[in-house]
């Protein structure tokens, strides 16, 4: 079970981040636009701008404030959300090849390719991020907030939290100590006492749901789920989370406990 | 039960960690990065104030400019009402010389008449 939470915690992916035609300098040599690093799966995009701009920001055309604002990804031409984990995203939006064939000894190289774009509109669907690290902070603490609120019926869990112990759990993602993570994690959680299970689904048809699953019911298992919000899982159905296709009888709350990602929710991505 | 699911992830990885070695690993704001976006925001604040500073500045010597352009045409205006007061002065000046002159002439003019009249009285008288 230790090994299989590291697994989830240091689950990274292949990223080729290449800047927008838009923006960058005429005639710029092809490694001087493009950069590629490893992106954790249990993290924020948001959270590798700076980086990212440090790295890519001398050849680019437009002027910029800070490496956060007016900043955006796009995949595939479909501007990427920064405020959902990068291996949601990931597993949302491209054909891993461990899902889609299920082979391991595929010797291909599995690697996101994003886009980095930079304007004054925004493109629609994608949340402005103007005050930086800060936003992307509270964004994670009231994402906190609404799964504890599922979990327990109230978010008086996480708002009881220390102001050290909530810089802490912060601290902990940042710096990626999974005992710190796991430590003020189980503080926000009472087991056997859980109310609901916070979850989302993101359909084949791009609808993003957030059912209302009840804990204390017996057993329920992903199929009784997706079953609950008529999504039928079949061979081209498939429930993936944090990048592996899970089988329908997995008891979901022991997925929960499993595969939950850093800001509370378990993701379910179906294709 | 965790098994396949250890073995799902451990496929997992073994896919998205292939050739993961040529890939930059970068931190999350490590304690650097957050010492080098502090001094920049420190070197940005430092430059946002001298720069705020420069335009009071810049602002006070324009409004000096404006004063001393009006003084020296205060300056100007006051050269040329002295200029042309000496100018009246002069002309007053020659004119009160050439009027002290007739003055005088007509003083002398009427002694020599009072003169005149005083020695045919006495010549009458002797």
């Amino acid at each position: 079970m230790e090994e299989l939470r590291e697994r989830v915690w240091h689950g990274s992916l292949n990223v080729e981040i290449m800047l927008s035609d838009s923006i960058v300098v005429p005639n710029t040599p092809l490694s001087e636009k493009c950069y590629h690093i490893v992106v954790l799966r249990e993290s924020f995009l948001a959270l590798y701008l700076p980086a990212i701009v440090r790295k890519l920001g001398n050849n680019v055309i437009v002027t910029y404030e800070n490496p956060y604002k007016q900043w955006w990804f796009e995949y595939d031409g479909v501007p990427v959300p920064w405020e959902y984990p990068c291996g949601v995203l990931f597993d949302f939006l491209c054909n891993s090849s461990t899902t889609s064939t299920g082979k391991e000894d595929d010797q291909r190289l599995q690697m996101w390719k994003l886009k980095l774009c930079h304007g004054n509109k925004y493109p629609p669907g994608i949340l402005p991020l103007v005050d930086g690290l800060r936003q992307v902070k509270d964004h994670w603490k009231h994402q906190w907030k609404q799964a504890c609120f599922i979990l327990n019926g109230s978010a008086k869990r996480i708002m009881s939290l220390s102001i050290p112990d909530f810089e802490a759990f912060w601290q902990s993602l940042i710096s990626r100590h999974q005992p710190d993570y796991i430590k003020v994690r189980e503080k926000l959680l009472t087991p056997n006492k859980t109310k609901h299970i916070p979850i989302r689904v993101w359909t084949a048809d791009a609808s993003f749901l957030q059912p209302s699953i009840p804990a204390n019911s017996d057993t329920m298992t992903l199929f009784d789920v997706m079953t609950s919000m008529d999504i039928k899982l079949q061979e081209n159905n498939r429930a993936i989370i944090q990048g592996i296709v899970i089988c329908s009888d997995e008891d979901i709350i022991n997925l929960y406990d499993l595969f939950a990602s850093i800001d509370g929710f378990l993701y379910v991505v179906i294709k | 039960m965790e098994l396949p699911l250890l073995d799902k992830l451990k496929v997992r990885d073994l896919v998205d960690k292939r050739f993961s070695h040529l890939f930059e690993t970068v931190s999350l704001l490590s304690g650097d990065n957050e010492e080098d976006n502090e001094d920049q925001l420190r070197l940005k604040n430092s430059i946002k104030n001298l720069r705020e500073h420069l335009t009071e500045k810049e602002e006070e010597i324009r409004q000096l400019h404006d004063v001393i352009s009006v003084k020296n045409r205060d300056a100007e205006r006051l050269n040329d009402e002295l200029i042309s007061i000496n100018i009246e002065n002069n002309l007053l000046q020659e004119r009160l010389t050439h009027i002290q002159a007739e003055y005088d002439t007509l003083i002398e003019r009427w002694l020599l008449k009072a003169q005149r009249e005083a020695d045919i009285m006495n010549t009458r008288l002797k």
